[in-house]
């Protein structure tokens, strides 16, 4: 008896072997499903799998974009013509409905955030990856903390500290009565309530898509077996395809929202009082 | 509205703490919901 009960504990019920009717519950997916083994460490350090993933995508856009524009044609060809596909879609999309023409000195800035994030959302749904970067708060709380020192700093050199504050907290038109209470809530907004709502939203929408990615997956899976469950664990791969094809949406229209929102709040912050 | 409603159910929260008075925290919050809305309207009205 003791055997049998050593055997049951000892079953391996890890979420590779667990399936239906093997005397194991479903391996729902866990925090523990976005912590990694550390691939090495030095010191206090740890390097993991999304930094590698974070440093792939780094490298992705840089030689990507230096291959496209070592030698600049008139008439763009092969690369080339990716390229500028990809830098007027930013352009168009996102840098001039905020900033007009006159912001396309922001170009690079937004273009390099857009597709940074938009191929670390992407590695989510790449085979042998399966995981988005930014779906650990650590990316996006990075990239947001570098949009918000941008356009406060950009806010300070345009209108000089007091004048970017006083720019910020006066919404123009408001009766004079009222400014003690509005202007808390207009100076909270833009300090501290935009840069966690960016943050927030990308590493969300990212870390809803995975779990749901890893539950109809693993459900799949555990459902897999020579009985009724195998009706189930198709029906379950059905929606799994389904959910990926939807987070190829996903991925890209988060990063079109974060440079978009980035060009916005300098865009706000350039622009005289409101 | 967001920040209007952190901001002033925050301190809601803060002066309920201190005068024991828990309605606070949702009257704060509904009232900076009124003063963000309060400020979308002045923000973005056609002049």
């Amino acid at each position: 008896m003791s055997d049998v009960l050593t055997a049951s504990a000892a079953k391996d019920c890890s979420q590779a072997s667990a399936h239906l009717f093997s005397g194991c519950g479903f391996p729902a997916p866990s925090i523990g499903d976005f912590f990694f083994r550390p691939i090495f460490q030095i010191g206090g350090f740890q390097f993991t799998k999304p930094i590698l993933y974070m440093l792939v995508a780094a490298a992705a856009v840089l030689i990507f974009f230096t291959f496209a524009f070592r030698r600049p044609q008139l008439v763009p060809r092969g690369v080339q013509n990716l390229g500028e596909l990809g830098v007027l879609f930013v352009r168009d999309q996102i840098l001039r409905p905020q900033l007009g023409k006159k912001g396309d000195n922001w170009l690079p800035f937004l273009t390099s955030l857009f597709f940074f994030i938009w191929i670390m959302n992407l590695f989510e749904i790449i085979p042998g990856v399966m995981f988005p970067a930014t779906s650990k708060f650590a990316f996006p709380l990075g990239l947001t903390l570098i949009v918000w020192v941008t356009y406060i700093a950009v806010g300070m050199k345009t209108h000089g500290p007091l004048g970017y504050f006083k720019n910020i907290a006066v919404p123009q038109g408001a009766p004079w009565w009222i400014l003690p209470l509005l202007a808390p809530i207009e100076l909270f907004s833009n300090i501290l309530i935009r840069p966690f709502t960016l943050s927030v939203r990308l590493m969300a929408n990212m870390l809803a898509g995975h779990v749901l990615l890893l539950v109809f997956g693993l459900g799949a899976w555990y459902l897999f077996s020579l009985s009724i469950g195998m009706l189930f664990a198709a029906t379950s791969l059905l929606v799994y395809i389904l959910i990926t094809l939807l987070e190829v949406l996903v991925t890209l229209l988060q990063a079109f929202i974060f440079a978009t929102l980035a060009a916005f709040y300098i865009s706000d912050s350039l622009e005289s009082a409101h | 509205m967001l920040s209007g409603m952190a901001l002033y159910g925050g301190l809601g929260w803060l002066i309920g703490r201190w005068t024991h008075i828990t309605l606070l925290l949702p009257a704060g919050m509904i009232a900076g919901l009124g003063f963000g809305v309060a400020l979308v309207i002045l923000r973005f009205r056609p002049r």
